[in-house]
């Protein structure tokens, strides 16, 4: 009896001395390990904590042996004493000696089994007794049936010639799952239209059914041909009955392509209820949990685990490999997905089929190491994947390029002594190693997806904990959207912050959520009149005044005029900004170093898609009098007169202590597109977006550029730059505003917003 | 002049049965009709094509379409030189999942070529995408577009030896470089500017925010 052996009997296992560290769950290198005795009883018991196995992993007792070599007693006594600690710091026995009697281990090897408390026996588990029960079954009826005759490797008379125990052994809920017979006797179509209005629509089951068709299509289709898996006759109604029974019983994991292939091959043995049965076992037992499930973590841990094991047992390939940048998981993805029933001759995959149902999912690692291990030789000369496919597609049938497998061999190799010490606990470890790369890069993917294309640019943290008590702020457009989430942002750090808008009730609660630190200002944009007068509210009011935020604005409004008769985007995005700034200048200049944002957009550059037009200001009649109108355009001459107004506006009163920048905030779903929608021009498009979904980002990422124009302190540095958010541009037409996908990325500050910005500019002041 | 080229890794992408797989057997099948019976699952085949005298290599990848296999899909289009990007043109959803195949791709920073094809032409008749809107939609991603019948073989060829010259052409223009192509290539996914060519005048972006 070997270590490991041993160990597994127990459950999980520590491994002190460090010939067994390599087999452990989790192991201490005594070497290296505390000599204090109570910093040692620590590390144990994090290894303790460690190794405890996560729930849902039944046959893995909560248990942790620690093994010290008598041979070098001081680890041993290290380890008592540190035992002894823990049970004191705990007020209970936590640990056990472990008699062991066994002669290859003699009484050189202590054991210590450190006891964690027993998990509940719940009800849960009683379910997958009853499968682990059918699997063990399953495992010696597969092998009682292998007396089928081959020729040439194809099943020619299946002769399956046991029969099932007249009790059942499974134990169907009668009024969840119908008799075998009955599904017979009503007929393909009743049944499945049974089965399918019990599922929910919502998980894939509805959807499940849909695939279905193509699915036994896809077996049929390849029935006749080389195809080694179903060289036999499947009941195509069998087949749906038990995959579409399957997907009820299962409707997170629902049916999934593959499936076919095993379901199929244990329809081959077992009649239909009996089959349902084990390949429930199967997928949700025996295999490690999310093998078809919706992203296949399970499944992608596992090709990353094999990825580890062949560095570990065949390190000479595995160099090779990585050398030559191939990935072997377009093939390895296939055995373990169909469980190598669609790579291997089906008498020798059905009996790894039944080595999976006896020994676990460990059989697949050695399968897929034994294959490789095979074709090493071969594999050493590929230099990319089509090369190695050619080897590994079905490696007991190399079209005559290689000399075939032997089945025989495979499994001589699969149980030889190179993987003695490959177990399923070996595995789990792995697995929970590489599970949380999987979890890593999903979560990356995830993230990325909703900033799609480029990552949305975030203030740092220390920005956004800056003290700013004692400073003043006046936010435009501070009722909603990214106005209220830049105040919101200032009062938290302690600035006073003047709301102004137009909308007073809504302003009022704002600043009464906000506290007695913010305050209302009432201002109308499209009057210039209320502009003045709340400039005069403000300069009689203040006596300093350090952040300015000119974030009001409009946005595709249809055509109207101001109460000055100037064009409404004109007037309200720049013109209305410009003027405020200006009559606020004084008390600015008298609080310096003070900073004023103007919010512009990154369609100042152009406005953007297919049809997309660079932004310009035409001076002779920037008020739309002569030309048809085209708010698009409106729009986008209003942002860049902000971007414009911004470098001019720093230039002049740079020297004077204010820092004058423009910013795009993103493509920000706030109320300002509220006139996107329901008007002829634009509803087609708007329905176009809907259709493809558009990409908008939060108020909170939209509202990162602004604050960092007022935080960061290095904006200084570059006074009347524009400081962009990621241009996060609408899918499928997802061009770039800007020239290059890297100025659409944004920037802090953009190192070239607008070509032209200058030029025309310096025509018109 | 004749020479060699290759092999270029083509991935075929789309939802489930939109026909990837025939469609790929009908590609190849006619050439390699003695191979095609073999062993080999639909998951990888070969097939050497004759472009101007040029004989190119294709290494074609099948993805499997069910969903859930999307997150198995970056083992595949890793390193990939092409993209056909399959649907069904009776079947408006498939036609979606294009779009966010594209999006993926391009999250990805994939700089592989990429071509459109609707499969199911002989279907004509019961067609849900619109011919325009796909062929707006596939410049708009400067992407090739055609349609194709896996069932009766019209266009198959012609999907895939396009698709075979566009990753040609890319590799051409940018020489030296093997699997990122240079930004500007017609046909690689991350272009910029093609104004004269766009027609219609739907906006993209929309707005700055506020």
């Amino acid at each position: 009896m070997s270590a490991t052996e041993l160990a597994e009997d127990v459950g999980g296992w520590c491994a002190i001395e460090e010939d067994f560290c390599e087999q452990g769950v989790q192991h201490l290198d005594m070497k290296k390990a505390p000599a204090d005795a109570k910093a040692l009883a620590q590390e144990l018991q994090k290894v303790v904590k460690g190794t405890y196995m996560p729930a849902g992993e039944s046959d893995c007792e909560p248990k942790v042996i620690v093994i010290a070599n008598a041979e070098d007693c001081e680890p041993a006594d290290a380890c008592l004493k540190a035992l002894a600690i823990l049970e004191d710091a705990d007020g209970e026995k936590l640990w056990e000696k472990v008699d062991c009697k066994d002669e290859d281990f003699s009484e050189k090897t202590l054991f210590y089994s450190v006891c964690e408390d027993e998990e509940d026996v719940d009800e849960e588990d009683e379910y997958a007794d009853k499968h682990k029960k059918a699997t063990q079954i399953m495992a010696k009826k597969l092998t009682d049936c292998f007396h089928f005759n081959f020729e040439d490797g194809i099943i020619v008379a299946p002769q399956v010639t046991a029969s099932l125990p007249d009790e059942p052994w499974w134990d169907p809920e009668p009024e969840k799952w119908k008799p075998a017979e009955d599904f017979a006797a009503e007929g393909v179509e009743e049944v499945t239209a049974v089965i399918r209005s019990g599922l929910d629509p919502e998980v894939g089951g509805v959807r499940a059914g849909m695939q279905l068709s193509l699915s036994w299509q896809w077996v049929v289709g390849h029935k006749g041909s080389v195809t080694w898996i179903l060289v036999f006759e499947v009941d195509v109604c069998s087949l749906e009955n038990v995959l579409l029974s399957f997907a009820a019983a299962n409707p997170d994991i629902g049916y999934c392509q593959s499936m076919s292939f095993v379901a199929a091959t244990l329809l081959h043995y077992l009649p239909e209820e009996t089959a349902f049965w084990t390949l429930s076992g199967l997928l949700e037992d025996v295999l490690p949990e999310g093998y078809f499930a919706s992203r296949m973590v399970g499944l992608r841990t596992d090709l990353r685990v094999l990825n580890v094991l062949l560095q570990q047992y065949l390190p000479e390939l595995a160099e090779h490999l990585e050398t030559q940048e191939i990935d072997l998981s377009p093939i390895t993805v296939n055995w373990f997905l169909c469980l190598f029933l669609n790579t291997l001759p089906p008498k020798w995959s059905h009996r790894v089929l039944d080595t999976v149902l006896y020994e676990g999912s460990v059989t697949l690692f050695r399968l897929a190491l034994a294959i490789l291990n095979l074709r090493s030789s071969e594999l050493l000369k590929c230099t990319s994947i089509p090369d190695a496919f050619v080897y590994l597609r079905s490696p007991c049938d190399c079209r005559g390029i290689a000399k075939a497998a032997e089945g025989a061999e495979l499994w001589e190799l699969m149980f030889a002594e190179w993987l003695n010490d490959l177990s399923e606990q070996k595995l789990n470890r792995l697995r929970r190693e590489q599970r949380r790369n999987v979890e890593a890069e999903d979560a990356k993917a995830a993230a990325s997806k909703t900033s799609p294309g480029f990552l949305q640019k975030m203030s740092c943290e220390k920005d956004l904990s800056k003290d700013l008590s004692g400073r003043v702020a006046v936010v435009t457009g501070a009722s909603s959207g990214i106005g209220r989430c830049v105040s919101t942002q200032l009062v938290r750090q302690r600035c006073t912050v003047y709301l102004a808008g137009r909308d007073k009730a809504k302003l009022e609660l704002v600043a009464k959520e906000l506290g007695e630190l913010a305050r209302v200002l009432y201002v109308d944009f499209s009057d210039m009149v209320t502009v003045k007068a709340a400039a005069k509210v403000l300069l009689d009011k203040l006596e300093k005044l350090d952040y300015l935020v000119n974030n009001a604005g409009t946005y595709n409004h249809p055509h109207a005029c101001t109460k000055q008769g100037i064009e409404w985007h004109m007037g309200v995005n720049h013109l209305g900004a410009v003027l405020f700034t200006r009559l606020l200048t004084p008390l600015l200049i008298k609080s310096a170093p003070s900073r004023v944002v103007l919010t512009s957009s990154a369609l100042h550059y152009s406005t953007g898609g297919r049809g997309r037009k660079l932004g310009y200001i035409d001076w002779k009649d920037w008020n739309w009098i002569t030309r048809t109108y085209d708010r698009e355009m409106a729009m986008t001459q209003s942002m860049l007169a902000n971007v414009m107004w911004a470098t001019t506006f720093a230039e002049r009163e740079g020297k004077h202590g204010i820092t004058a920048v423009s910013v795009h905030p993103g493509c920000v779903s706030t109320g300002a597109q509220r006139h996107m929608i329901g008007d002829g021009c634009f509803a087609g498009c708007f329905k176009c977006l809907l259709k493809f979904g558009i990409r908008m980002i939060d108020v909170w990422p939209g509202s990162q550029s602004t604050l960092y124009a007022l935080l960061s302190d290095d904006v200084p540095n570059h006074n009347g730059a524009h400081f962009a958010q990621a241009f996060s541009p609408v899918l499928p037409f997802g061009e770039p505003v800007y020239e290059t996908k890297d100025q659409d990325a944004g920037g802090w500050p953009m190192a070239q917003p607008s070509p032209f910005a200058r030029a025309t500019w310096l025509r018109s002041s | 002049m004749s020479g060699q080229e290759g092999p270029f890794k083509i991935v075929i992408l789309g939802e489930g049965r939109v026909g990837k797989t025939s469609l790929l057997r009908q590609f190849v099948s006619r050439t390699f009709s003695d191979q095609e019976a073999s062993t080999q699952s639909a998951a990888y085949l070969d097939k050497i094509l004759l472009l101007r005298g040029t004989q190119v290599q294709l290494s074609l990848w099948d993805t499997a379409g069910q969903e859930r296999f999307h997150s198995l899909a970056p083992i595949y289009y890793r390193n990939a030189d092409g993209a056909l990007l399959v649907y069904d043109i009776t079947d408006l959803e498939s036609f979606r999942r294009v779009a966010k195949w594209v999006e993926e791709l391009q999250v990805m920073g994939t700089t592989c070529v990429l071509a459109i094809v609707g499969n199911k032409s002989d279907l004509q008749s019961q067609a849900k995408v619109p011919k325009a809107d796909a062929e707006t939609y596939a410049r708009s991603i400067n992407a090739r577009h055609s349609t194709a019948s896996a069932k009766l073989g019209f266009g198959v060829d012609e999907a895939f030896g396009a698709l075979a010259e566009d990753v040609l052409a890319s590799r051409a223009r940018a020489p030296g470089q093997t699997q990122t192509s240079s930004r500007r290539t017609r046909g690689a996914l991350v272009v910029a500017e093609d104004d004269a060519a766009q027609p219609s005048r739907q906006k993209s972006g929309c707005c700055g925010g506020g």
